[in-house]
């Protein structure tokens, strides 16, 4: 009996100094931390990739809609729209995942134009080609957890034709 | 005992990358966010400068309409007064460290505008070493030329000799000397063949006027409401009666080439680079002239005169280019409107002479070699047919060749904004309108 104490408690000295499996351990405890800084990086970067594309977008769009001629508010705002389109597939965004807020040439009124967001100017000249867009929900996703954002961009450029 | 003194190494080194990937982690969400604020600070400053530049030389227009434009694009600056530094400099500034400068007549050039934006872009992580922002700056230089035909191209037509409606193939075929193009002087510039490219650019600076007759006779000015005697013209000036262009001597090749691209790419805007090699859909004939109402010459005479027209408009048109038969199912007639006077491919060519009897007595058999001194007998409305692609340029950049249709516009012929359009009474009528481009942003 005390023999057999003696080799239990033996064995249990030793695996005390046993390092094999710790760092399996130990991966497995950073492991979620270093996926999470990754991924983390990942998408938040993706983010900013697609607010820059967005960005770019509607500020070649509006430049191209301020020199279609004749302005016609039944075909340019669709030319408008495919060059927007254009330059997010291009960067591998769905693009009916991004919303139209708003094309049109402002003269006199905004045209029903949804400008809500779009800054005000007193004076601001009528002649222009107002292009927004939007990415609603746009989903963060961080393998734990997830959140949403609403990506917006807009540009004003000065009709051109 | 070895291993002992190793314990916790693993941790201290386990830290020290987590610190690391952190650090890293925080690094590329700032720069991320630089660069997307230097996005849209691009943004702000080319929409701006090119809102911007269709006012110059007026400065004080072109600063206004740039920072308006700037207000509209970058929220930030909505409340922000602009503020006058120069007559040819402004700022806004909206004390948080953003601020956008605007400079007209950029490097001594007139056309030229630049628009600087500058913002404190915050930082999100980078705060905690004690930077809370960071300082952006993009720009974009910009330039305007005028467009639609303004001036005239200084090239001259030889009356009776343009069959086909068409001139060149080859303006410039031949490398020595000249090539066809005229030496209309602008004011800042000298002789050289800079002048010809500006002068293609932006059309000819001073008004053409056409000879009308021998000098000591007279004829009726409808303006004026008098008759006015008709004097032998000496050079090209406003306020004679008639104009004369010298010829170009030179090769001109590389300086044409260059004033077309300058042209074409600039103020075309269903047009693409040509320097490229590609084009991408440039204004056609049809583009700029509706389809529907054009005619030939010959179809709208219908065996009389094309409407408005009386015996001695034929009688003079023929002594210019000959019997009317040899042209007139060429030349297109053109009585309609919507006319898109904004194309730089509608443009004015003066029809030349060295060799009437009323002429500068500059007759040289030798022609068309050597410089000779060209009287304007009349002003012909074209539309650029070429250069079309990039085809049309020597890979150097020289030009190949240039060909033009000529239109004969109708009394109701009108731009699309409703202006009239063509040459009236001698005097080519120019629709203003400004073609814009990014040099650099």
């Amino acid at each position: 009996m005390r023999t057999h104490r003696r080799r239990a408690a033996s064995v249990w000295r030793k695996r005390a100094h046993d390092d094999r499996g710790a760092a399996l351990v130990e991966m497995a405890l950073v492991m979620p931390l270093l996926l999470l800084l990754v991924v983390g990086i990942w998408a938040t970067a993706r983010a900013f990739n697609v607010k820059n594309t967005m960005d770019h977008a509607v500020r070649e769009a509006a430049r191209y809609g301020a020199t279609v001629d004749p302005w016609d508010s039944g075909a340019a705002p669709d030319a408008v729209r495919a060059l927007i389109d254009a330059e997010l597939s291009a960067a591998a965004i769905v693009t009916s995942d991004v919303d139209t807020v708003c094309i049109v040439q402002v003269l006199e009124t905004d045209d029903g134009c949804d400008l809500a967001g779009t800054p005000q100017v007193t004076n601001a000249p009528t002649d222009q080609v107002v292009v927004k867009i939007e990415y609603p929900d746009y989903q963060l996703d961080f393998i734990f957890f997830s959140t949403s954002v609403n990506l917006q961009s807009s540009a004003i450029a000065r009709w051109e034709s | 005992m070895r291993k002992d003194r190793e314990r916790g190494a693993t941790a201290l080194i386990v830290a020290g990358a987590l610190l690391f990937l952190l650090g890293s982690a925080a690094l590329a969400v700032d720069v991320s966010g630089f660069y997307q604020t230097a996005r849209t600070d691009q943004t702000t400053a080319d929409l701006a400068c090119l809102a911007g530049v269709r006012e110059l030389p007026d400065n004080p227009a072109a600063l206004n309409m740039a920072a308006t434009y700037a207000r509209l694009n970058w929220p930030a600056m909505s409340s922000a007064g602009l503020v006058m530094l120069t007559s040819q400099s402004a700022t806004l500034d909206d004390g948080n460290g953003n601020t956008i400068f605007f400079e007209a007549g950029y490097g001594g050039q007139a056309d030229r505008m630049r628009v600087t934006v500058s913002e404190a872009s915050e930082t999100r992580f980078g705060r905690v070493l004690g930077t809370d922002s960071v300082q952006i700056t993009q720009e974009a230089i910009c330039s305007g030329s005028p467009g639609g035909g303004i001036g005239a191209l200084p090239f001259g037509v030889l009356p009776g000799g343009f069959e086909g409606g068409v001139f060149g193939p080859n303006p410039c075929g031949q490398n020595t000397g000249n090539c066809g193009a005229l030496d209309l002087p602008r004011d800042s510039m000298g002789a050289g063949a800079d002048t010809t490219e500006e002068n293609i650019a932006e059309g000819a600076e001073r008004l053409l006027t056409t000879h009308l007759g021998p000098e000591g006779t007279t004829y009726f000015d409808p303006d004026a409401g008098t008759s006015i005697a008709t004097v032998e013209c000496t050079s090209v000036s406003d306020g004679q009666t008639c104009s004369v262009a010298n010829t170009k001597t030179g090769v001109n090749a590389g300086k044409l080439g260059a004033g077309f691209r300058r042209l074409l790419e600039t103020t075309d805007t269903n047009c693409g680079e040509f320097v490229s090699g590609t084009r991408l859909d440039c204004s056609t004939v049809d583009d700029i002239l509706p389809p529907a109402d054009q005619q030939s010459l010959d179809e709208a005479n219908s065996g009389s005169l094309p409407p408005n027209w009386t015996a001695g408009d034929k009688a003079g048109f023929e002594s210019l280019f000959g019997p009317w038969g040899d042209i007139d199912s060429s030349w297109i007639y053109y009585d309609g409107e919507e006319v898109d006077c904004t194309s730089p491919r509608l443009a004015i060519v003066p029809v030349v002479a060295y060799d009437l009897d009323w002429d500068l007595d500059d007759v040289n058999p030798g022609w068309p070699t050597g410089k000779k001194d060209m009287k304007v007998v009349g002003l012909l409305n074209v539309i650029i047919t070429e250069p079309f692609t990039a085809a049309d340029f020597e890979p150097g950049g020289a030009l190949k060749h240039a060909a033009v249709q000529v239109v004969w516009f109708g009394p109701n012929a009108t731009c699309s904004d409703g202006q009239p359009i063509g040459v009236y009474n001698g005097v080519p009528y120019t629709p203003t309108s400004t073609g814009v481009k990014l040099v650099s942003g």
